[in-house]
């Protein structure tokens, strides 16, 4: 309404927003009035669960809901499907098991759930879930325009999954600002720059980060110098994490059980289900009190057992999880060419960090009291914001130099890998390697595009293959094909390749296995586009209506002390689209939603000449002190 | 180093100023010296190399050039890639020393391949101790082993490093009876037969640490 832009500014920037897409939970926060938030609409904790609920016929019940419902039908639920993010199903196997739906994988290697016969791929779950934290954070802000957003990874990610993760994010409609680490997102929101600052050592301020989740570990090293965050070495496990030490629970449970439930029973994902939620509800007491309770209640198999669990004991079974995290920090320090006593300070990040035995191995491992101040479960979404603050233009004060946490390379003949650009190097980075044909007027080369740490290829991971065609003939060893590796800033990889003595440039981009190609995205959103128009209307209609009362309010008031300066026209014109405003807030169908808008630009054209009073009537009162809320 | 065509400062690097903190895209191949705007010298500020990295990553990182549209974000990423590359080079005295080689016209790493006899009977001594090592039962014996064995390493490597570098330093100022490139190159070699033995020891001390 005209005379509300005085205070209301209309063409905000969309907001950029940080996000930590989480095993068990998800966050956002932004950076506001000088430093990060978590967001929080009124009456919501923020936190969306990590979990998918189905019920046949309905729509799939996302995070909060899914969670309460899970607990009395575990049968109908998906949780951590982060931990299917870019994985072909041979690489989760094991993870499987804890999912009560059948699983297929396409010829791309994407798997997907059948959920009463329809397939739900972890991208899509992941979109839902990501969908449900832009609607806490459009809530929270107020304000409906699609995020742009910095989405966090764990940083042992590799490049299928944080093309899964990126796929997610397209899927939910929130545009992509930057890919980045957790721990180094978990650096940035202890704003640990300032206290290097201070200390002013040489060579940089090295800190530590610890990032113990719900499925994944990863440990960064980083040095801290002139306001520039520089990691140096990143080392982790995108399979070891708060759920394994559920399932050293879920373990005991199976083996206590044994007289009480039949095989078939134990190996039921209905029954698996309760039991990962039964251990997961123990471990959370344990890390409050001295011993926890397994409490299992199947009322259709009969069973309602209990089982006292003591610290002690928990502490022993899970004693090889945990040594699986100091294995990696050594490797991390080692890289770093930095030894446990060079750490100036240790950052504990993730749920996981809250057992207290883990904090003791932390402890004792780098010899220092780790930074525990900020809550671990909401660190990574506080410095994703940071970044996102550094994105949008907000600040040149802060800058990460990040590093890609795996090596990359190609499979030579013979099978070996050979790498172009080696673990830990700085992102963004690019690097040309030069080959050429085995045999005589060979006219093309295959090219399988690995990554990973290990000698032979089949060890690694392979992204992806393709074919250089089209090479003239020549004698062996004659043609000269370059092939580029470059990494951007995100870490995810472009491989491109040429034959130059010809001047024949054949360039492919490679399209990494288990991951979505662009047909099956397009596809999926245009699936999903009807849906969300739908929402979409929602929520703009819900928009316009609080506007229409705002008008109206803002018209009575102003009509109150102007009535008597408007001529008769305008009055009528604007009483007439007053009565207008009023019916059209009346109106709750999504598809009326032009209708409504049409309503409010009228009403905003027959407020102007009203407005102009005001204004006229605001400058005089300026001057002898009145101010426009005082209309 | 040139002028600055926006704002004539001196630049520090062709890449960026800082003057006016515009940034350029590369129309030549650029050496690593000339990206971090230093003299070639096989010895290196390692404190102003790693400043002038900061330096010069807050000029280029695509992270500050969001705004200036897609050609400028794609200038940031190349410049950023190659400042990179050009530090992890600087930054390690064998690659700098390996490339000064090859910029004076030297051999390369691969067309010189013949080692001293002498060495690879050490070489061949070494692998044998870390054979041993890995077989070993007591893990103290095994500790104290493999720190010996490293010490070795570590003091041989350092002096063929110094030694390469003084070497690689007369070799730029062409000074007579300098130590010949092959010389170097070789010396070079030897620390690359080095490093490969200390990843390997490095291999059997985590897998040590892991085991207890």
């Amino acid at each position: 309404m005209a005379f509300l832009e005085l205070t209301v500014l209309n063409n905000e920037p969309t907001p950029v927003v940080g996000i930590d897409l989480g095993t068990t939970n998800s966050l956002v926060a932004r950076y506001h009035e000088g430093r990060p938030e978590i967001l929080k609409p009124p009456g919501h904790p923020g936190t969306v669960p990590s979990a998918i609920y189905f019920e046949e016929g309905e729509e799939p019940r996302v995070g909060n809901e899914a969670r309460t419902h899970a607990i009395a039908a575990p049968g109908n639920a998906i949780f951590s499907f982060k931990r299917f993010m870019g994985r072909g199903l041979a690489d989760v196997a094991e993870d499987l098991g804890s999912v009560p739906f059948q699983a297929t994988e396409n010829e791309h290697g994407v798997v997907s759930f059948n959920v009463h016969g329809k397939g739900y791929t972890p991208q899509e779950l992941s979109a839902r879930v990501l969908r449900q934290v832009g609607a806490v954070a459009g809530e929270a802000i107020g304000s409906h325009a699609p995020l742009t957003a910095v989405i966090t990874v764990p940083a042992y990610f590799d490049d299928a999954q944080r093309a899964a993760t990126r796929d997610a994010a397209r899927l939910a409609g929130i545009e992509v600002a930057r890919i980045i680490n957790e721990p180094t997102a978990a650096s940035l929101a202890y704003g640990l720059d300032q206290k290097a600052l201070s200390e002013g050592k040489e060579g940089g301020h090295t800190i530590a980060v610890y990032d113990f989740g719900g499925g994944t570990f990863d440990v960064s090293i980083l040095s801290i110098e002139d306001g520039v965050f520089r990691v140096l070495a990143t080392n982790g496990d995108t399979h070891l994490g708060g759920d394994d030490l559920d399932r050293v629970l879920v373990k005991l449970a199976i083996s206590e059980l044994q007289g009480q439930l039949d095989a078939e029973q134990l190996a039921s994902p209905t029954v698996h289900q309760a039991l990962r939620l039964a251990a997961e509800k123990c471990k959370i007491e344990l890390t409050n009190q001295p011993a926890g309770e397994l409490h299992v209640n199947l009322p259709e198999h009969d069973l309602n057992w209990r089982r006292e669990v003591t610290r002690e004991e928990f502490e022993s079974l899970s004693k090889s999880v945990m040594m699986r995290t100091l294995a990696c920090c050594r490797s991390a320090l080692a890289d770093a060419d930095l030894v446990a006593s060079d750490i100036h300070e240790v950052v504990l990040v993730g749920g996981s960090t809250r057992i207290p035995a883990v904090r003791t191995l932390v402890e004792s491992f780098f010899g220092q009291k780790p930074h525990t101040e900020l809550n671990p479960d909401e660190v990574v979404a506080l410095g994703a914001a940071v970044q996102a603050h550094v994105l949008a233009g907000g600040t040149r004060d802060i800058l990460l130099m990040d590093v890609t946490p795996l090596s990359l390379g190609m499979e030579t003949m013979g099978g070996a890998t050979s790498k172009v650009i080696l673990r830990n190097a700085p992102i963004p980075c690019q690097h040309t390697e030069g080959f050429t044909t085995y045999a005589d007027n060979q006219s093309g080369i295959e090219f399988n595009i690995v990554q990973g740490e290990r000698e032979l290829a089949k060890d690694c991971r392979s992204l992806g293959k393709f074919k250089l065609t089209g090479i003239p003939p020549m004698p062996a060893g004659m043609p000269k094909v370059a092939v580029r590796f470059a990494l951007d800033a995100n870490g995810m990889l472009t491989v491109t390749a040429k034959e130059e003595t010809t001047g024949n440039r054949a360039e492919i981009t490679v399209e990494p296995m288990n991951s979505l190609t662009d047909e099956q995205l397009e596809g999926m959103l245009m699936e999903s586009f009807e849906n969300a128009k739908e929402d979409f209307d929602a929520s703009r209609l819900a928009g316009l209506v609080t506007e229409l009362g705002t008008m109206l309010q803002a018209s009575e008031r102003g009509l109150k002390v102007a009535q008597d300066q408007l001529d008769p026209e305008s009055l009528a014109d604007l009483e007439e689209a007053m009565d207008a405003a009023r019916e059209a807030q009346q109106i709750s169908e999504p598809e009326r939603v032009k209708e409504v808008e049409a309503v409010r630009d009228l009403f905003e054209r027959a407020t102007l000449p009203l407005a102009a009073i005001l204004m006229d009537s605001v400058a005089k009162s300026a001057m002898s002190g009145k101010g426009l809320d005082d209309f | 180093m040139a002028d600055c065509s926006h704002c004539n400062e001196v630049l520090a690097s062709p890449l960026a100023c800082g003057g006016c903190e515009s940034i350029f895209a590369a129309t030549s191949i650029l050496s690593p010296f000339e990206i971090f705007g230093m003299p070639i010298s096989a010895r290196i500020d390692r404190s102003l190399l790693r400043k002038t990295l900061l330096k010069l990553q807050r000029l280029l990182h695509p992270d500050f050039h969001g705004s200036a549209g897609e050609a400028m974000v794609g200038i940031a990423e190349h410049n950023t890639a190659e400042v990179n590359a050009a530090f992890e080079l600087l930054r390690d005295a064998a690659k700098r020393a390996s490339w000064i080689v090859e910029h004076l016209g030297g051999p390369s790493e691969s067309s010189e391949r013949q080692m001293p006899q002498p060495f690879l009977m050490e070489v061949m001594e070494w692998n044998e101790t870390m054979e041993e090592l890995k077989e070993a039962d007591d893990a103290d014996q095994t500790k104290a082993g493999i720190d010996e064995l490293k010490a070795e390493l570590n003091t041989q490597r350092a002096e063929l490093i110094e030694n390469t570098l003084d070497n690689a330093e007369t070799q730029l100022n062409q000074v007579a009876g300098a130590t010949d490139l092959a010389t170097i190159r070789r010396d070079l070699n030897a620390v690359r037969y080095i490093d490969r033995a200390l990843s390997a020891i490095a291999a059997i001390e985590l897998n040590l640490a892991q085991a207890h």
